[in-house]
């Protein structure tokens, strides 16, 4: 799950001067989706999503201005068609929609403010740079997790209902040269000056 | 659970004529070759069994008509028509929770959460939900679409149902509802259900 404070950190595994730094409001997220996939017809389910990924905040995106298509190509949906089936086409959403997923009415006994997912730019040994993640926020899997069960799969359904309909894979404003070099030197200035 | 004796063979009932007379009593004092054999009787019906088998006050017609239903199924089962539709969701809920990956020590969870839900689909007649998910935590949700208008229903295992409804500016975790499975489903949300069926 994501804390508080985290998704303005930076999580690549080589440290912050490397990558393209925390995901900001303004980019858009691309899943996968495979023959495995489950899916309402060209939309994404509740079933898309792995609840345990999810609550791990390790539920695997791409940061689509960071990378090329040729990169997603080979790095997810080749290397995910081994274990998922055929690679069918994308779905994507832009960060801000995903952050904006909030419940004012749980539990029902004291109801609070509960913001449901949020974005971190986790990078592990292995992933390209452009890779991400998207979980659950700590507020709403903690700490009764039970509790907040129902909440949570209201939450995984908007999240789902926010995603675009399914797209082939050339679609979409896919990173460039320009846009990832870019994106590289942001990174450095801001570590710098942080 | 109790042992009763099966009647294997009996000289004198097996002759033309005396079979009335056995039945009238005549024969109580009989010696019967029996074996032991183990059968499921309820245990009110057991006590009047008589240990000899021949005698003793069981009421044969009125333990048929009074045979005791099935302990927790029958409480669920309303006594109306079951749709094909609505067997079909069961089936499916049924075959989801055999598909899941459920953790350990969230079995009892999920099972109770698919009790929960089969007794609400049969007491309502639910049928034609999209989607049936039953999470590694047990948590079982059932969700009908159309559109951008849906309805879901989540059963936690612990005897209460979460319902909500999304439709155009409107999220699912914006204003969801809980009640006991025991209570009825309130009816405005019926009345999306019978839209997103419509």
């Amino acid at each position: 799950m994501i804390a508080a404070g985290d998704e303005q950190k930076t999580h690549h595994f080589r440290g912050k001067w490397f990558g393209f730094g925390p995901i900001s409001n303004d980019e858009f997220l691309v899943f996968a989706i495979f023959e495995k996939t489950k899916r309402n017809g060209q939309r994404l389910s509740i079933g898309s999503f792995e609840r345990k990924k999810l609550v791990d905040a390790t539920q695997s995106i791409a940061r689509q201005t960071f990378v090329t298509r040729a990169t997603f190509r080979r790095e997810v949906a080749e290397r995910g068609e081994a274990s998922k089936g055929k690679f069918i086409g994308i779905s994507t959403i832009r960060v801000e929609n995903v952050r904006e997923i909030i419940s004012e009415a749980w539990p029902l006994s004291s109801p609070r403010l509960i913001r449901g997912f949020g974005a971190l730019d986790l990078v592990e040994e292995g992933d390209f740079d452009g890779h991400g993640t998207i979980g659950f926020l700590a507020e709403a899997v903690v700490p009764k997790a039970r509790e907040l069960g129902p909440l949570r799969e209201f939450l995984i359904a908007d999240l789902a209902e926010k995603f675009s309909e399914i797209m082939p894979l050339r679609e979409g404003h896919w990173g460039s040269i320009l846009s990832i070099a870019t994106g590289r030197i942001s990174t450095i200035w801001r570590s710098s000056t942080v | 659970m109790t042992h009763l004796r099966t009647i294997e063979a009996d000289q004198r009932s097996t002759g033309e004529g005396e079979i009335q007379a056995w039945l009238a009593g005549a024969s109580r004092n009989g010696t019967f070759a029996c074996s032991d054999t183990v059968a499921n009787v309820p245990e009110r019906f057991a006590i009047m069994w008589n240990s000899n088998g021949t005698g003793g006050a069981f009421p044969v017609y009125t333990a048929i008509s009074r045979a005791p239903p099935t302990a927790g199924v029958a409480n669920a089962m309303p006594a109306q028509i079951r749709t094909i539709g609505s067997i079909r969701l069961e089936k499916l809920i049924n075959e989801e929770k055999d598909a899941s990956q459920i953790e350990d020590d969230c079995i009892l969870y999920a099972d109770a959460s698919v009790r929960d839900a089969l007794a609400l689909i049969r007491r309502f007649n639910l049928s034609g939900a999209q989607n049936v998910v039953v999470s590694e935590d047990g948590i079982l949700t059932i969700q009908w679409r159309k559109g951008r208008l849906g309805a879901m229903m989540v059963f936690t295992g612990d005897g209460n149902v979460a319902v909500s409804t999304a439709a155009p500016g409107k999220l699912y975790s914006q204003s969801p509802t809980q009640f006991p499975v025991t209570d009825g489903i309130p009816l405005g949300f019926l009345m999306v259900l019978k839209q997103l069926l419509a």
